[in-house]
C-alpha cells in the first residue's frame, strides 16, 4: 500500500510535476487546487503527508494548515510548506528588526512572518519543512522520504 | 510779557496822576475860598474905615490910612484907593498915587461902552497875576456916599449911594501857591513811589507766577527734546498755567509711553534681526551693504565690518542671479523664495531661498532693499538623499517583485525540465511533451513579463477623443460577468445618468477599468468568506466632486489591504499575488491616469474591501504624449 501524498497548489503545472515526481518515487499523489478543495481532499483521502502551497485563493495555505492542526484526526499529518520566501524562517524577529540595510517591503515575506508568529502565539506546531520555490523535485522527494519513509 | 507790564504801569501812572490832580484842584479851590473870605472880610473893614474918614472930611489922610491898613494886613500885597474916575488916590506902595485913567477896577463894573453892567453893587473878587508866576486875589469894593460921583447916569440904580471911591486890595496868594506847590510835589513823589512799588509788584508777580514756570516749561521741553521723560512739574496749583503744566505733563507721559512702545518694538525687531538664524541683509539704493546680521555672519563667514559699505554682488555666486532678482523686484515690489546661490568667505556655495522687499521712507521714497535668505543647502542635500533613497527603495521593491515573478516562472520551468529528464529516462513521449510544454510555458511567461516591462517604459501616443464612459463601463461589465460568475463573485454596474463625454484615450481608459475590475475579482476570490457571504464588486461612473470631472469607482468587499500594501500598490512590480500577474497593473493604471491629468486614489482596510477611485477631467489632458 503506497503512502499517499496530497499536493495543494493553485498552479496546475506545479501540481502536475510534483505528482509526477511523487509517483516516480512510488507515492500515491492526490491534488487539490485551493484551500477549500484541500480540506475536502484531506477528509476524503486521509493523506500521510501534505505538500501545501502558501499563497492560494479562497483559503491560503496557512489557513488550511491551522484548520488541520486544530483537528485531532489531522494534526499529526506532516506538512511541507511550499513558498517563495522560505528564508523568512531562518530569521528570528530581532534580526529582522535590526537589519542595517533596509530591505524593500515584501508582502509575501510579511504575511509569512506574521503567520508564523501567530502560530507560535497560538501554540501550534509549525510546519515540519519549508521548501523554497523554485522547487527542486529531488529535494522535495528527499524530505518526503525523511518524513514518511 | 514785558509789554503787558509796561502798559499796566502807564495805566497806573495816569490813574494816580488824575487822582492827584483832582485832589490838588479841590485843595486849591478850598484854600482860595478861605483866602477870599478872609480878604473880603479885611477889605470890608478897610472900606468902612475909609468911608468914615471920607465922611468926616479927612480925605487928606487917606494915603496914610491906606499905608497903615496895609501894614496891619501883611497878607495884602497892595492896597490902593481909586477915585470914581480912575485916579489912584492912595496906595501903600510909594509913588503909586497918580492918575491911572480907567483902570481895571472900573472895568469891573463898567462895560467898555461905558454902560454899567447888570450887577447889584460893585464888589468883586478876581484872581489876577500882577507879576509873572505871582497870583493874587484882587478884591474891588465900591465906597458909597457923598456927592463925589458926577456920573449919576451910571449909578442910576444906586442914586442915594453915590460911589465916592473904589478900593482895590490885592490879597497875596503866595501862601496858597506855596502850599499847592508843596502838595503837588508830595503827590508826584507819591505817584513815583506807587509806580516803583507797582513795578516791583509786577516784576514779582511775573517772576513768581509766570517767569519761573515758563522757565521750567522751557527746561521740560528741552529735556523732552533730549529724550528725558522723567521731567514733571512739581506744584500744579489749579490756575491756567497749572493746567498748561498738567497738559504738558500728560503730553510728556503719553509721549514717553509711545516712545517706550516704539523703542520696545524697535528692540523687538532688532532682536529678531540679531537672533535670526537666517541671513538678513539690507542695502542702500546704490547696492552697498548697510546691515549684516549675525545669522549672515554665521552662514557666510564674513564679519559685519568686512562687508558693511561693500557691494552686495560680492555675496552672490553669480551676480547675474542678483540682477534677475532685482528685476523681478522692480516688477512686483516683492520677491518671495527666489532660489539663488551665495558664496561664503571660504568660497563655498550656499543655496538660499531669498525674499526681497523694498525699504521706503515715510514719504514713500526708496531708501534701500532688505533681503532675508534661508540657507537650504542642507535641506537640498537631505532632499537629494531622500529622493535617492526613495528611488533605491522603489528599485528594491521592483527587484523583489521581479524576483518573485522569476521564481514562479523558474518553478514551472524546473518542473518541466524535471519531467523532460524523467521522460527521457523512462522513454515516455507523452511526459516529454508535457514537460516540454511546461518549459515553454515558463518561456512564454518570461516573454510576457519582459513585454510588460517594455510597455511600462515605452512612450505611447495618446489618441484623445470624446468618450462615453457609460458605454465603456457597460461594455466591460458585459465582458466580465461570465468570468465573475465562474468565481462566484457578483459584478454590479452603477452609472449616474447624463454623464458628460470625457476627452481621453478610450483604449487606455478601458485597460484601466479592466485592470481595476480584474484586481477586484482577485481580491474577492482570495478572501475566505463567512457562511452566507459572497464576493461583490461595483463598477460605478459618477460626476466628480470637482466641476468638469468624472469619477470611475471600483469597490469590492474582498480581503482589503494593510497600510504597507496600500502604500506600495502603485509601485512597479509590487505584487501580493505570488503566482499571478507581474505587479505592473496598478503602476500602469496610475501612469495612464496621471497622463490624462487625473488622479488615482484608494481606500482600504484589511478585511473591509477596497475602493479605487479614478478621477478624470472632462476637458482632457493638455499633454497629449505619454
Amino acid at each position: 500500500m503506497p503512502k499517499r501524498v496530497l499536493v495543494v497548489d493553485d498552479d496546475e503545472n506545479t501540481r502536475r510535476f510534483l505528482s509526477v515526481a511523487l509517483q516516480a518515487h512510488g507515492y500515491e499523489a492526490v491534488t487539490a487546487e485551493d484551500g477549500d478543495d484541500g480540506y475536502i481532499k484531506v477528509q476524503e483521502t486521509k493523506p500521510d503527508l501534505i505538500c501545501l502551497d502558501v499563497m492560494m485563493p479562497k483559503k491560503t495555505g496557512f489557513v488550511l494548515f491551522k484548520q488541520l492542526r486544530r483537528k485531532d484526526e489531522f494534526k499529526d499529518i506532516p506538512v511541507i510548506m511550499l513558498t517563495a520566501v522560505a528564508e523568512v524562517l531562518e530569521e528570528d524577529e530581532s534580526q529582522a528588526d535590526g537589519e542595517t540595510f533596509e530591505r524593500p517591503f515584501d508582502s509575501l515575506r510579511d504575511s509569512l512572518r506574521k503567520a508564523i508568529a501567530k502560530m507560535r502565539d497560538e501554540g501550534l506546531v509549525k510546519p515540519e519543512v519549508f521548501i523554497d520555490k523554485p522547487i527542486e523535485p529531488e529535494q522535495l522527494i528527499e524530505e518526503v522520504k525523511r518524513l514518511i519513509g | 510779557m514785558w509789554k503787558v507790564n509796561g502798559l499796566f504801569l502807564v495805566i497806573l501812572a495816569v490813574v494816580l496822576g488824575i487822582a492827584g490832580y483832582i485832589t490838588n484842584l479841590d485843595f486849591e479851590q478850598s484854600e482860595i475860598a478861605s483866602a477870599r473870605d478872609l480878604s473880603l472880610d479885611s477889605s470890608d473893614r478897610i472900606v468902612r474905615r475909609i468911608e468914615s474918614l471920607m465922611s468926616a472930611g479927612g480925605a487928606h489922610d487917606l494915603g496914610e490910612v491906606v499905608s497903615r491898613m496895609a501894614s496891619e494886613n501883611p497878607a495884602f500885597r497892595e492896597i490902593r484907593l481909586l477915585s470914581h474916575d480912575g485916579r489912584v488916590l492912595a496906595s501903600q506902595l510909594p509913588g503909586a498915587a497918580s492918575v491911572d485913567s480907567i483902570s481895571w477896577p472900573c472895568a469891573v463894573c463898567h462895560a467898555p461902552s461905558g454902560q454899567v453892567r447888570d450887577s447889584v453893587g460893585c464888589s468883586f473878587c478876581e484872581i489876577i497875576e500882577p507879576e509873572e508866576s505871582t497870583r493874587a486875589l484882587s478884591v474891588v469894593t465900591a465906597i458909597y456916599g457923598g456927592n463925589g460921583c458926577n456920573q449919576a447916569g451910571c449909578h442910576a440904580g444906586v442914586s442915594d449911594s453915590t460911589v465916592m471911591a473904589v478900593l482895590q486890595a490885592d490879597y497875596s496868594l503866595d501862601r496858597v501857591d506855596a502850599l499847592l506847590y508843596q502838595r503837588t510835589r508830595h503827590t508826584a513823589i507819591a505817584i513815583l513811589f506807587a509806580l516803583i512799588l507797582g513795578s516791583i509788584a509786577t516784576w514779582w508777580m511775573t517772576e513768581r507766577l509766570l517767569g519761573r514756570r515758563i522757565r521750567t516749561l522751557r527746561e521740560g521741553a528741552l529735556r523732552l527734546a533730549e529724550h528725558d521723560f522723567t521731567f514733571r512739574f512739581s506744584d500744579p496749583t489749579g490756575d491756567g498755567l497749572a493746567q498748561l503744566a498738567s497738559v504738558f505733563d500728560n503730553m510728556t507721559s503719553e509721549f514717553s509711553s509711545t516712545l517706550l512702545e516704539l523703542m520696545s518694538a524697535k528692540e523687538h525687531l532688532q532682536a529678531i534681526v540679531e537672533n535670526s538664524a537666517d541671513i538678513i541683509i539690507t542695502v542702500d539704493p546704490t547696492g552697498l551693504i548697510t546691515t549684516f546680521n549675525p545669522g549672515a555672519e554665521q552662514i557666510l563667514g564674513y564679519n559685519r565690518e568686512e562687508v558693511i559699505g561693500r557691494r552686495i554682488e560680492m555675496l552672490f555666486a553669480d551676480p547675474a542671479e542678483r540682477d534677475a532678482a532685482i528685476a523681478k523686484l522692480d516688477d512686483m515690489e516683492h520677491v518671495v523664495n527666489y532660489l539663488t546661490r551665495f558664496v561664503t568667505k571660504e568660497g563655498d556655495i550656499r543655496r538660499v531661498m531669498l525674499t526681497l522687499s523694498r525699504l521706503r521712507s515715510p514719504d514713500g521714497d526708496p531708501i534701500g532693499t532688505m533681503g532675508v535668505s534661508k540657507d537650504i543647502t542642507k535641506e537640498l542635500e537631505l532632499q537629494r538623499r531622500l529622493y535617492r533613497s526613495q528611488r533605491m527603495a522603489a528599485l528594491g521593491q521592483a527587484i523583489t517583485g521581479i524576483q518573485h515573478s522569476i521564481k514562479n516562472m523558474l518553478n514551472v520551468m524546473k518542473g518541466g525540465s524535471y519531467m523532460v529528464k524523467l521522460a527521457l529516462q523512462n522513454d515516455d513521449r507523452d511526459m516529454l511533451l508535457e514537460g516540454w510544454e511546461m518549459v515553454q510555458q515558463g518561456i512564454e511567461d518570461m516573454t510576457e513579463m519582459s513585454k510588460s516591462m517594455l510597455d511600462f517604459a515605452r512612450t505611447k501616443k495618446l489618441k484623445i477623443k470624446p468618450t462615453d464612459l457609460d458605454e465603456l463601463a457597460t461594455g466591460i461589465h458585459g465582458l466580465n460577468q461570465a468570468k465573475y460568475r465562474e468565481e462566484g463573485v457578483e459584478l454590479d454596474l452603477d452609472i449616474s445618468p447624463g454623464l458628460p463625454h470625457v476627452e481621453c484615450d478610450a483604449e487606455m481608459i478601458r485597460s484601466v477599468i479592466m485592470d481595476l475590475v480584474g484586481n477586484a475579482l482577485d481580491a474577492c476570490s482570495w478572501r475566505d468568506y463567512e457562511e452566507g457571504e459572497s464576493g461583490r464588486v461595483v463598477l460605478g461612473v459618477h460626476p466628480g466632486s470637482q466641476n468638469g470631472s468624472v469619477e470611475i469607482v471600483v469597490s469590492d468587499n474582498g480581503g482589503g489591504m494593510t497600510e504597507e500594501v496600500r502604500e506600495r500598490i502603485f509601485t512597479p512590480f509590487f505584487s501580493t499575488k505570488e503566482k499571478k500577474g507581474t505587479g505592473m497593473g496598478l503602476a500602469v493604471v496610475a501612469r495612464i491616469v496621471s497622463t490624462h491629468e487625473g488622479k488615482t486614489e484608494v481606500e482600504s482596510e484589511p478585511g473591509k474591501g477596497a475602493t479605487f477611485r479614478v478621477t478624470l477631467p472632462t476637458r482632457g489632458p493638455s499633454l497629449r504624449e505619454e
